[in-house]
């Protein structure tokens, strides 16, 4: 009997552990702006993951035809009619030990797809490392959080 | 020579004939993406999830759950409630993923022609991991759905899937 409790206390108490790491991960969901202005990305999650999409650009119009700006970058050419406004840029983040890392962040820039890791330096300041390979061959910018009246 | 060369050329055309393969279609059921209202102006997300159950079907098929070599999505067909749905949309792009699978774009469509309820995407050529999702016990169906005007209720639409399964013989 006394394992029996032993052992419901223990699942009840690993449950709490779990739902209080996926709390911690949501802190991730909001409104985020890059250093350099040009974009903002909406931060979601979808089952157990992160991702983020572009959902306002500084300049949303192709200066050359005057439509709002495609992923004309993008190495597969069936896809480059994807409009950049909507565009998932971050994904499949999973949130574990403080940080949320194994996801994607693309640069519709160049139409490369990078390694990325993401920290929280405080609930409205993040540090978004893109990497090729290891983390210490990366860059990071730091993203904003934007307040959403 | 010629004795052990007829040999080896006999153990090539054996080990091709093995590895021969076929291809078989997989259509999903209709499967019901949902993005929940209120809605704003700009991208939304619609989701679905199914279970792709395709070792059921290989089986159905006579074939044997590990026969699966490769898959590739041929068509993406989507259905919209009414036309007030469809001509709300501007582009609809589509991604597929699953627990143990990244997800991965494979389907747009830039522009949605006005007033149509029945839309067929443009598939990407680029897929990777297909049959491994195909393999999870539940997809997800992502659709990113651009919005021309704020809507108060639910979007709707409805998605089939056609795969085109490689099946080692």
């Amino acid at each position: 009997m006394k394992n029996l409790i032993l052992l419901a206390f223990l699942v009840f108490f690993s449950g709490i552990v779990t739902l209080r790491a996926q709390d911690a991960g949501d802190k991730l969901i909001g409104l985020w702006e890059p250093s350099n202005g040009k974009a903002r990305v909406k931060i979601e999650k979808i089952a157990n993951k992160y991702y983020g999409k572009i959902v306002w650009l500084r300049e949303p119009n192709d200066p050359q035809t005057g439509a709002p700006k495609l992923d004309k970058n993008n190495s597969d050419e069936s896809m480059r009619s994807v409009p950049l406004k909507g565009y998932r840029m971050l994904k499949d983040f999973v949130y574990a030990n403080g940080e949320w890392n194994n996801g994607t962040i693309y640069d519709p820039e160049s139409g490369s797809t990078y390694s990325c890791v993401i920290k929280a330096k405080d609930d409205n300041t993040l540090d978004i490392r893109g990497f090729v390979g290891v983390k210490a061959l990366g860059r990071t910018d730091v993203w904003k959080r934007i307040q959403v009246r | 020579m010629k004795v052990l060369l007829s040999f080896l050329l006999y153990l090539l055309c054996f080990c091709v004939a093995c590895t021969e393969s076929q291809t078989i279609t997989f259509k999903t059921a209709p499967i019901t993406l949902v993005a929940s209202g209120p809605l704003f102006e700009g991208s939304n997300t619609a989701q679905g999830d199914f279970s792709p159950n395709i070792a059921a079907f290989l089986q159905q098929q006579g074939l044997a759950p590990s026969s699966l070599q490769n898959a590739t999505l041929q068509k993406v067909s989507l259905v919209l409630p009414d036309s007030l749905h469809a001509d709300l949309v501007s582009e609809i792009t589509l991604q597929l993923a699953a627990d143990q699978v990244d997800m991965q774009k494979v389907a747009v469509l830039n522009p949605v022609p006005a007033g149509q309820t029945q839309l067929t995407l443009s598939v990407a050529q680029e897929q990777k991991k297909i049959a491994d999702l195909l393999q999870q016990n539940k997809m997800l169906l992502v659709a990113d759905v651009n919005l021309k005007k704020d809507l108060e209720a639910d979007w709707q639409a409805t998605a089939v899937l056609e795969f085109l399964l490689t099946i080692k013989k």
